[in-house]
């Protein structure tokens, strides 16, 4: 274990002992809530990655149909006759943006508010056909589905990137702030026990110092009464 | 990847720490019944994080066909799908309850106050109802540490 793996200016006590053994608990519960997390977006994103493809490929199909229907159009009014029939249409298209939160990722809604139902046309009957009301009628359906793919496109992006976000901060905590913690607890146990140890070492110390002078000063008093003691080696 | 000063390494861990503490705050402040949000002509919830967060009416409504109506004013939107219990999910409420039991399939009993799911049936219940249901993450263990991360 070097100083680099250790949090700085720590002080080896144990009321900080006690401090990081709370913070290590808390990081590891963390770390398995942020893994809870990862694993529900990535399970939502790859719920969101195959309806994507439907939805995407329903709006082709739609807009395929459209513009099928446009042509057919063109080739009854011609195509003067579409574009004087498309400016006439007044109609704007209104959405209703709203959003809804997964786990912290904001994503949107859109919803096309329609006040007639859509079956209103903005052209006169004269000098257009069943097929330019047919196209137009294909082009507001492909819209749904557009606007459809819009929304999941755009939320498919948003969760990508909290994805990504989300596995730096597990992978942080994992490699990074829990062994760093462990490794300053075991420091702090560590510098404890050596000092335990310089505390036991010192008080046997003072002991026998303690003895040696009792035994000394007893010698001394012994000597004073005139005794006689026996040389000792 | 080594940080560049012990100072950086503290904000890095007090910056996770904080993230941690504040997983839950894409949850409502106050959740509604279905009753108040038919009623709304926008239906929506004010999140603890200040966004807001939007119902699609259509959702809205499949609830109210699958619950009866007595039970309209007692269910809770949106519905908190707890994780944070390694593999299974709980949803607690009796009429939360019987949404998802009738949204699986499965049966449920008279005054049932929890129900667990595993991974999957999340995963139906999330693809049914996406804007009615929400994630939440069981952070009980976590609310005692929280003093202590205060403190530092």
């Amino acid at each position: 274990m070097t100083q680099e793996e250790i949090l700085e200016d720590v002080n080896p006590t144990r009321m900080e002992l006690l401090k990081l053994k709370d913070r290590i608990e808390l990081a590891k519960k963390g770390h398995k809530l942020l893994k809870e997390k990862r694993d529900a977006l990535i399970m939502e994103f790859f719920d969101l990655v195959k309806k994507a493809s439907e939805v995407r490929e329903r709006a082709v199909e739609r807009l395929m149909k459209a513009y099928e229907k446009l042509a057919a159009a063109k080739t009854t009014v011609g195509a003067a006759g579409v574009r004087c029939a498309s400016m006439a249409a007044a109609e704007e298209v209104r959405v209703d943006v709203g959003s809804r939160n997964v786990m912290g990722v904001v994503v949107p809604i859109l919803e096309r508010v329609s006040g007639d139902g859509g079956v209103r046309l903005a052209y006169g009957f004269a000098d257009t056909s069943g097929a330019l009301d047919e196209a137009a009628r294909a082009f507001r359906e492909a819209l749904d589905a557009v606007l459809e793919l819009a929304e999941i496109e755009e939320t498919l992006r948003l969760m990508a990137e909290e994805i990504e976000r989300t596995k730096r901060r597990v992978n942080a905590l994992e490699h990074i702030v829990i062994p760093r913690l462990e490794n300053t607890e075991k420091y702090i146990e560590m510098k404890l026990d050596e000092q335990e140890r310089e505390n036991f070492v010192r008080l046997k110390r003072v002991k026998s110092l303690i003895e040696r002078r009792r035994v000394e000063e007893l010698e001394e008093r012994l000597r004073e009464s005139g005794a006689e003691l026996p040389e000792l080696e | 990847m080594r940080d560049p000063s012990p100072s950086s390494r503290d904000a890095l861990d007090r910056k996770l720490i904080q993230e941690i503490l504040r997983i839950n705050r894409h949850l409502p402040r106050r959740r509604k019944t279905l009753d108040e949000l038919l009623r709304e002509e926008r239906p929506h919830v004010v999140n603890r994080d200040g966004t807001r967060h939007y119902f699609r009416r259509e959702e809205l409504e499949l609830l109210a066909e699958l619950l009866p109506k007595y039970l309209h004013g007692r269910l809770k939107l949106p519905i908190l799908i707890e994780l944070g219990y390694s593999g299974t999910a709980i949803v607690r409420g009796r009429a939360e309850v019987r949404v998802v039991c009738e949204i699986l399939g499965e049966e449920w009993k008279f005054g049932q106050e929890r129900v667990e799911l595993n991974y999957l049936d999340v995963r139906k219940v999330r693809r049914r109802l996406p804007t009615t249901t929400q994630y939440m993450f069981s952070t009980e263990p976590l609310r005692r540490a929280d003093r202590v991360a205060r403190e530092g």
